[in-house]
């Protein structure tokens, strides 16, 4: 017995070293990325950077209106894709039509295929000219809203449609009424998938140039109103590193407040995913 | 257990009206269930007596679970399913009379009235992963039941039931999906009790769980006996002797499922009249 027994340890031994390599290199490239990020940028790092304008087109200065001009932006963003968006997942599941939900399914499958840049041309035309908000943070988050609305509403169609049949039928044997079944225990089941989509959303939304320079402008100025154009923190980098010598400290700088500001934003929407949809589940 | 030697409470296929029961639950006549425009079930003309238990027995894709979710309408939930013929739910089994018999083909029918005196079991536990006690609480509230001493009661009436009370007592907090599955099937089981119900309807209850719990879960169906209306699907030849006083056996003919024979327990295993029951219930075909 000592034999096969040696050999299936082994075994386990290779498995379980090449599933540590696969992991380990993840977690190196992330601690590269954020070691360079850090090596690179912290030196510009200072209170100052975080509270005051720019100045010498970003060569000194700090990055405040960028920070609060892409909050702005992610809260537009959010703000209409997270609520339409989940009307759409629920439309789909709930009471859309086989054929009609072959249609909105095969949309927004060719949405989220479009390159920002067409997003971006297309958010110019329809927010800037049409309806006439001009370059502005609102035009900006509504084109970024635009982007993000395929993601969340197919996350979190698969969470909804994942919801076991079983706990459906349940519901129904029991008369509880269509409210009551997704309330509390639809939603909940389906806001893993849920939180997905926004995490998702939010990398996108804050990772996003293309589609912001044509919407939202460049004005590196501290925003006075959402109808202000507004200059986002990626925007920000990709000026720095682009157009502005020597501005490649700063960029550094600026790509860290977004990695953390990105963080952030996402452990905010873990809880508030929580907060919001299971006050009532009580010990696990 | 001991064969009963009452009147057949299921009329006979070919002359529904002949044997009249008068205390029957639902009453189906020349009940047709098609999915996507394919008939999977017809010609079913079936009593289910009151406050007995009626097994449905049948080899696998005959229709029986087709059959029993029809009883609740929970057909509803099935796209592109229909169901013509008449099927009713006697006026007896609720509270309060004087309404007539429920046509459960009626577009209008009150799903939540017809749902309320007929309860449901799966074949897999499907408690709702909430807490054990919300699990029970949830239906309730969502019928009218507020009062937070009402609800205690019969929280704990419902699962003292089914034997689930000592065992849980102290952790209804936690969640239902930690139970085993034997518990779970029982607290589904107080889940659909809690309603009061008059009718169980079960799809293959103790088919999921182990020899054990299974055991367990029957003498609850055998506790139940004469203070419910039970129809159970069960592919347990044995489990369908000891429980049922009546059976009927769905069959696979042209194509479609049918009820071929129906009868009480003893007509249907010592005496039965068709050669497909008879190879069925000996265990030689199905
Ligand atoms: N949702 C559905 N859509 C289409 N056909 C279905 C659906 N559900 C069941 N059927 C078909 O209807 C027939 C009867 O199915 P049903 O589940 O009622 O059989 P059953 O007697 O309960 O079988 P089993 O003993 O395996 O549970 C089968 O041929 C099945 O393939
Ligand atoms: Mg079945």
């Amino acid at each position: 017995m000592a034999e096969p027994r040696s050999h299936t340890q082994a075994r386990d031994f290779w498995t379980a070293t090449v599933l540590w390599l696969g992991a380990g290199s993840v977690l190196a490239l992330l601690a590269w990325i954020l070691g360079d990020l850090l090596l690179q940028g912290v030196g510009r790092l200072s209170w100052g950077f975080l509270t005051e304008p720019p100045s010498d087109a970003g060569r000194s200065g700090g990055v405040a209106p960028m920070i609060i001009s892409t909050l702005w932006i992610l809260a537009i963003c959010l703000a209409t894709a997270v609520p339409l968006g989940l009307a759409a997942a629920l439309f789909l599941t709930e009471l859309a039509s086989r054929r009609t939900g072959r249609w909105v399914r095969h949309s927004l499958d060719a949405l989220a295929a479009v390159p920002s840049i067409v997003f971006g041309l297309f958010g110019n035309a329809l927010f800037c000219h049409v309806l006439g908000l001009g370059y502005s943070i609102l035009s900006g988050g509504l084109t970024l809203a635009c982007m993000v609305l395929p993601l969340v509403v197919r996350t979190t169609e698969a969470g909804l449609s994942n919801v076991a049949q079983e706990i459906r039928q349940g519901a129904a044997a029991l008369a509880l009424s269509r409210v009551t079944t997704l309330r509390t225990l639809v939603l909940p089941a389906a806001a893993p998938a849920l939180l997905v989509g926004l995490v998702l959303g939010i990398g996108r939304a804050l990772a996003e140039t293309a589609a912001l320079i044509f919407t939202s402008g460049y004005v590196d100025r501290f925003p006075e109103s959402i109808h202000d154009s507004g200059r986002s923190l990626s925007i920000h980098i990709y000026d720095l590193s682009m157009n502005v010598p020597a501005g490649n400290d700063t960029a550094y700088a600026t790509a860290l407040v977004l990695v953390v500001l990105l963080i952030a934003s996402q452990q905010l929407a873990t809880w508030g995913i929580h907060r919001w949809i299971q006050p009532e589940r009580s010990v696990r | 257990m001991t064969t009963q030697l009452s009147p057949p409470a299921i009329a006979e296929t070919q002359t529904p009206d002949s044997v009249s029961t008068p205390d029957w639950a639902f009453r189906a006549t020349d009940l047709r269930i098609a999915y996507e425009g394919k008939t999977v079930l017809q010609d079913v003309d079936l009593n289910i007596a009151r406050r007995r238990i009626t097994a449905l027995i049948g080899p696998s894709g005959c229709g029986k679970t087709t059959f029993l979710q029809s009883l609740n309408r929970l057909t509803d939930m099935i796209p592109r399913c229909t169901v013509d013929g008449s099927l009713l739910l006697s006026e007896q089994v609720f509270k309060e009379q004087g309404f007539g018999d429920l046509d459960l083909g009626s577009p209008e029918l009150d799903v939540v009235r017809l749902r309320r005196r007929v309860g449901m079991i799966f074949q897999r536990p499907n408690p709702f992963p909430l807490s054990i006690r919300r699990n029970l609480e949830l239906p309730l509230r969502e019928h009218g039941v507020k009062d937070p001493e009402l609800l205690r009661r019969r929280i704990e009436k419902s699962l003292r039931d089914v034997g689930l009370w000592d065992e849980v007592a102290d952790r209804l907090e936690q969640t239902a999906t930690a139970l085993s599955g034997g518990q779970q099937q029982r607290l589904c089981l107080a889940r659909a009790l809690v309603l009061e119900p008059e009718i169980l309807l079960m799809d293959e209850p103790t088919s999921a769980l182990d020899p054990l719990a299974a055991a367990v879960v029957e003498d609850l169906i055998q506790s139940l006996r004469d203070r419910y209306t039970i129809v159970i699907v069960t592919h347990n030849l044995a489990q369908a002797r000891r429980l049922a006083d009546d059976v009927a056996v769905f069959w696979v003919r042209e194509g479609t499922g049918r009820v071929i024979e129906t009868g009480t327990v003893a007509q249907i295993f010592d005496r039965p009249q068709d050669p497909d029951t008879e190879a069925y219930v000996r265990g030689l075909r199905g």
